[in-house]
């Protein structure tokens, strides 16, 4: 199959089966990239494009993001979909502190990623989560359809998979 | 507080101390619809009183108007009521025209209530997608979001984007509808005919949605009215007011479609009337479509917008009830005030007076059949 | 849909101007805020206007001026704009004994202009945190938080 291709292991094939023999890291990563679970937080306009990728025709579950967990200790990823405002702030950085590591966030929307159409004039937006906690992909569009919310999902399993054991660089520079 | 206590059915003297708990739901609640955080104090199950706390979407929209023009702030509008952008824009529009003394086209009219009823039903579909969803049955969350990926294909088709349109413009439409775009929409009409039929198969008749939904949350006339409430949550309280029947604006007045309301007020109630405003709006699309006539899709408009002096306060029936623009003009080409009507605001108030009493189960009903959006709360 | 004319109102409430407008109705615009409530208890009695649709502010030069706009709930078409201008100091009575949605209303009054209701049962704000300074929708209202936008719009 593709999939034994793309892996940087060796198959050992004997009577029976198979034997896949690679490093542990990619294992550890093959496992958590196909398995995000996403925590429900929708703020404004994206979080229907966001239940748009849920739902029927886009269906995330199909790349592992099975359930929405509505508890931040249960999930493994936060999708900030909409605009962040003063108010939220703080909530927004004690949810981000309350999920379990490894924790990973998408900042999806022109509004999550800098302001958006709230850049000027707003005296209610914070000029893009970043300024909070720290992102992982940026997804820009207003809102971005449930196609780019998918490519954004698929980038960060790229970016996951290139994480090393132990500890995890958060800056790496991808290739 | 002290409770009694029984034992084998019989009162004893001694008594129970117990406490007040404070339940804080939100602002990150799979239920809210937005970031709406809801301070409880329960007594066991029960609601002893309930606190809204809304505020964490607050974009200031209303003082970005008074700093950008009034073409400006055209696309910022349908990011309040983003279910039912086109809406938003059109009583934007509305408000400037009537500043400015502009008669729209009767072609612009007709594809303002074309799009303006697909959009109502799209809101809608997330209504019950998501009330169905709240009360734990996924798949009508599945049903309704396929029907509406076939209504967001066609505004892909004709504006260019699923969610945030930015179709409506002062003095009319922004383009007009492609080739091909009658013929998917009258495709999709004829498929949507017995999906409401479905919906009832699915959800009406449950016997636990049922029992959930009926006398559950009960708003009557007289509270509704004290409150401002307009929309369904109104309809479903007895009271016929439907702004597209009482105050026709733009071109509801050719079609023929009726008003439905329920009188008992309950979860139960809300919920059937925005089923049957479905199939009315089926129905006022094809009036639409089959009556279109032929003509210009904007008036003209000068490049600077520069109404005269003066105010205007326009409204239109969204989906979630009366939405209005009072704009006030200094003569500028920026808005002295723009204040916008929104009907969530006046829906939620009533939300402390009815939780009370009501079981914490109960809560997310009656949410979910009031139908309120919060970033349109806070702007 | 002016069901209400103005020499009824004239009639009723002889210190108060009416005329028409393009705005909602007919236009009552009162002398001093301390007949707001008398007046609306009035017509939410005598002429049967009940239902406040809105209720909000502005700043405008000689001060604020309140806008209420109101509806008649028993045909849902009567309609008639209450307007008064008060100082920049000036306390409004509350109007939440009368109705429901006014509580509210009159917060987000107070959190977007710093108008000060008597008597309101629980006057903070609505759409702000609590620690915020300032009142947004103010003309003079200072804040660096709100970004201009670069290059001139006129």
């Amino acid at each position: 199959m593709a999939v034994i291709e793309k892996i940087t292991g060796t198959v050992e094939k004997f009577p029976g089966g198979g034997v896949l023999l690679s490093s542990a890291e990619f294992f550890i990563n093959w496992g958590r990239k196909n398995s995000l679970w996403p925590l429900t937080f929708g703020l404004s306009c994206c979080a229907i494009e966001m239940f748009s990728t849920g739902a029927s025709r886009f269906d995330w579950a199909r790349f592992g993001n099975e359930v929405l967990r509505a508890s931040p200790r249960q999930a493994d990823m936060m999708v900030v979909a909409g605009t962040v405002c003063w108010k939220m702030a703080p909530r927004i950085k004690r949810l981000y502190e309350q999920l379990a590591e490894p924790r990973y966030v998408i900042a999806m929307g022109a509004c999550a990623v800098s302001g958006g159409p709230f850049y000027y004039e707003s005296y209610g937006t914070v000029r893009g989560v970043d300024k909070l906690i720290p992102v992982d992909v940026y997804l820009p569009g207003c809102p971005p359809k449930p196609e780019a919310l998918l490519h954004a999902i698929l980038e960060l399993e790229k970016k996951i998979s290139k994480e090393r054991l132990p500890g995890r660089k958060i800056q790496e520079r991808t290739k | 507080m002290t409770d009694k206590l029984f034992f084998n059915n019989q009162e004893i003297d001694e008594t129970l101390d117990t406490d007040a708990i404070v339940l804080n739901m939100g602002p990150q609640h799979p239920s809210t619809h937005g970031a709406l955080r809801l301070i409880l104090k329960l007594d066991g199950e029960k609601i002893v009183s309930a606190t809204p706390d809304f505020g964490y979407v607050h974009r200031g929209f209303e003082k970005m108007a008074e700093n950008m023009t009034y073409l400006q702030f055209l696309y910022l509008t349908d990011r309040m009521d983003y279910l039912s952008a086109i809406f938003n824009e059109w009583s934007y529009c509305m408000a400037c025209e009537t500043l400015a003394g502009i008669e729209v086209p009767r072609r612009a009219d007709y594809l303002r209530v074309i799009t303006g009823e697909m959009c109502r039903l799209s809101s809608h579909l997330v209504w019950l997608g998501s009330m169905g969803m709240d009360l734990g049955a996924f798949t009508p969350l599945t049903y309704t979001f396929r029907e509406r990926e076939m209504i967001l294909e066609l505004f892909d088709l004709l504006c260019g984007q699923r969610m945030t349109f930015n179709y409506v413009r002062i003095g009319g439409v922004s383009r007009d509808i492609p080739s091909g775009f009658a013929k998917q929409l009258e495709s999709f009409l004829d498929y949507f005919e017995k999906i409401p039929d479905m919906y009832d198969q699915l959800l009406s008749d449950n016997a636990i949605f049922l029992a959930r939904t009926k006398n559950i949350g009960i708003i009557d006339a007289a509270l509704a009215h004290s409150h401002a409430m307009t929309g369904p949550n109104l309809r479903g309280a007895g009271v016929a007011l439907d702004l597209r029947k009482t105050d026709p604006y733009s071109a509801y007045a050719e079609f023929d479609f009726n008003v439905y309301v329920q009188s008992e007020g309950d979860a139960l109630a809300r919920y059937r009337v925005r089923v049957e405003e479905m199939r009315q709006s089926t129905a006022i699309i094809r009036q639409a479509l089959a009556g279109l006539p032929e003509g210009e899709i904007s008036a003209k408009v000068s490049r600077v917008f520069r109404p005269p002096a003066g105010e205007a306060y326009a409204r239109v029936e969204s989906s979630r009830g009366i939405q209005g623009f009072y704009l006030v003009s200094d003569g500028s080409s920026k808005p002295q005030r723009c204040r916008i009507r929104v009907p969530s605001f006046a829906n939620l108030s009533v939300l402390p007076k009815i939780l009370q009493g009501v079981q914490v189960a109960d809560v997310v009903a009656i949410m979910g059949s009031i139908d309120f959006i919060v970033p349109e709360i806070d702007r | 849909m002016k069901s209400v004319r103005c020499e009824q109102l004239k009639a009723v409430f002889p210190e108060c101007a009416c005329s028409a407008s393009g705005g909602f109705g007919l236009v009552l615009t009162l002398r001093t805020v301390k007949e707001l409530t008398g007046v609306c208890a009035t017509l939410h009695s005598g002429f049967g206007l009940d239902v406040m649709e809105d209720y909000t502010a502005r700043d405008c030069l000689e001060g604020f001026e309140l806008v209420l706009h109101m509806v008649r709930s028993l045909d849902n078409q009567t309609h008639l704009t209450v307007k008064v201008v008060l100082g920049r100091e000036e306390q409004v009575p509350t109007l939440s004994g009368l109705f429901g949605c006014a509580q509210w209303y009159e917060r987000e009054i107070f959190d977007m202009f710093g108008i000060v209701f008597s008597g309101h049962p629980d006057l903070r704000r609505i759409l702000l945190p609590e620690d915020w300074q300032g009142h947004p929708l103010r003309k003079d209202y200072q804040d660096e938080k709100l970004l201009k936008r670069p290059g001139n719009l006129s």
